[in-house]
């Protein structure tokens, strides 16, 4: 059993969500790596790392030779804002949060840069560390959802102000739930979420 | 106990699903899919469920004895450890009963008819039987499939809030041989997901008035696969799905399906909050 995480983000919206349910949920000791902008109150028993992840010499002077048994990563887009984080610091599992994009987007889909961008990512995180999770989620739907794009009717999710079913989908609080489970058992592999 | 190479997926629509592919390691997955072969053998044709309508179920079932639970490799299945992840995952409130069946779909089978498997049950009001669960078990004197108010005022009601379906002793499976498990809509008529019947995969959905979900049939594949419910309090779970429970009695639908016709007084499991 993993006894301690650090979250990159862990704010808002899913990783929000998930730091909840490790913080009521598990005795792992969370440590949170963001910019101290979102929410800063949030998880007071939690340690905190304040950085942008952008910023190589921010990274550089707050994880500089530490040692991770767990990475959690909700902000992770591109190449850089990988190496800021894994070229500093060793970790024995890492999961990453990818998108269903990597799956289910093609050549002049709108989303298919940032497929692109997250299947790289995907690639980094394993060279970098020797364990890895990675999860694909489809749209995700429920607790702290910021975007204002989905309204619950009746028990089911719809794009706002239609009745056009949001797909793919997860629940947030599910996705988080099956997270913590395989964080905290440091499974590898990839997470599939609101498709198969 | 779940395998170190399983593959997990989750799903929310059109309601929650999990499935975990290679769910087994390779010695329990043997010995489940052996054991099924053993006990099958016994099973009895399901026939017509419930009272209400003519619907037959084409299928073979057998129940394992408590027995084969406790001491053949059933006790996978019959698992704290395994009860825990759902309920964990789902996050739901499980309580102590286990129903736990055996099916088996000889070729060419009927699809089933869709349904949600939201019913009141009835389980033997006896201690545990193995490892902290109450796994049903034929020859209790309960009728299981009994969710009315006074026929069996000795036994406990409960309610089915996790279904699980793990395939075993089928041949590979492949494309266009049929024998999948169908993800409907609301409406119950319209297919969105159909999971494969691939030996080793477990297919949990977390039950509710929306669940639909059937057989799809084969003409060519005997389609086998354990099949058992964790339950819940029945007022817990309408509290629960308060949601869809309203919707569905908004539109004068009893939210629970029924084992019993319409003149029998049913079991009073609350309302909604």
């Amino acid at each position: 059993m993993v006894k301690n995480v650090l979250v990159l983000g862990g704010t808002a919206f899913i990783g929000r969500s998930f730091c909840e349910a490790l913080v009521q949920r598990s005795p792992i000791q969370l440590t949170l790596l963001n910019r101290g902008v979102t929410n800063p109150a949030l998880f007071p028993s939690a340690k905190r790392l304040r950085c942008d992840r952008n910023q190589a010499d921010q990274c550089k002077q707050v994880l500089q030779g530490t040692h991770w048994e767990s990475i959690v990563d909700f902000t992770g887009r591109d190449d850089q804002q990988i190496r800021n984080i894994l070229s500093n610091c060793t970790v024995d599992h890492y999961t990453y949060i990818s998108s269903s994009a990597v799956d289910l987007s093609w050549s002049g889909d709108p989303l298919f840069s940032m497929a692109q961008n997250k299947l790289w990512c995907e690639h980094l995180v394993t060279k970098f560390a020797s364990k890895v999770l990675i999860v694909r989620p489809g749209f995700v739907c429920g607790a702290y959802d910021y975007t204002n794009r989905f309204e619950e009717t009746e028990g089911r999710w719809f794009w706002k102000g239609t009745r056009e079913p949001v797909r793919p989908m997860i629940r947030a609080e599910l996705l988080s739930n099956l997270m913590l489970r395989l964080v905290c058992e440091a499974r590898v592999g990839i997470v599939r979420a609101g498709y198969h | 106990m779940i395998s170190s190479s399983a593959k997990f997926t989750v799903c929310s629509y059109p309601y929650n699903y999990l499935i975990i592919e290679d769910c087994f390691e390779t010695n329990a997955a043997y010995g489940l899919s052996s054991v099924f072969n053993d006990l099958i053998r016994f099973g009895r044709s399901v026939g017509k469920v419930g009272e209400v309508g003519d619907l037959v179920y084409d299928a073979i079932n057998f129940t394992p004895t408590t027995d084969h639970v406790r001491n053949t490799p059933i006790a996978n299945i019959a698992s704290v450890e395994l009860k825990a992840l759902i309920a964990d995952v789902f996050q739901i409130q499980l309580d102590d009963n286990v129903m736990i069946g055996m099916h088996r779909h000889n070729p060419p089978s009927k699809p089933g008819w869709t349904h949600t498997d939201f019913a009141v049950v009835s389980f033997p009001k006896v201690p545990p039987t193995h490892n902290g669960l109450r796994v049903y078990y034929d020859g209790s004197g309960c009728n299981y499939s009994d969710d009315s108010k006074h026929r069996q005022p000795e036994t406990v009601k409960t309610a089915r809030s996790i279904a699980c379906l793990y395939y075993s002793a089928n041949a590979d499976w492949k494309p266009g041989m049929g024998g999948e498990t169908g993800v409907y809509l609301p409406d119950g008529k319209t297919l969105v997901a159909s999971i494969p019947p691939k030996n080793n995969l477990l297919f949990a959905f977390e039950i509710c008035p929306l669940s639909y979900h059937a057989y799809l049939g084969s003409e060519s594949m005997q389609r086998s696969s354990f099949i058992w419910w964790y339950h819940s309090a029945p007022n817990y779970l309408l509290k629960r799905h308060s949601g869809s429970v309203a919707a569905r009695q908004q539109l004068g639908l009893d939210p629970w399906d029924r084992w019993t016709d319409a003149t029998v007084e049913k079991y009073d499991a609350g309302i909604a909050m």
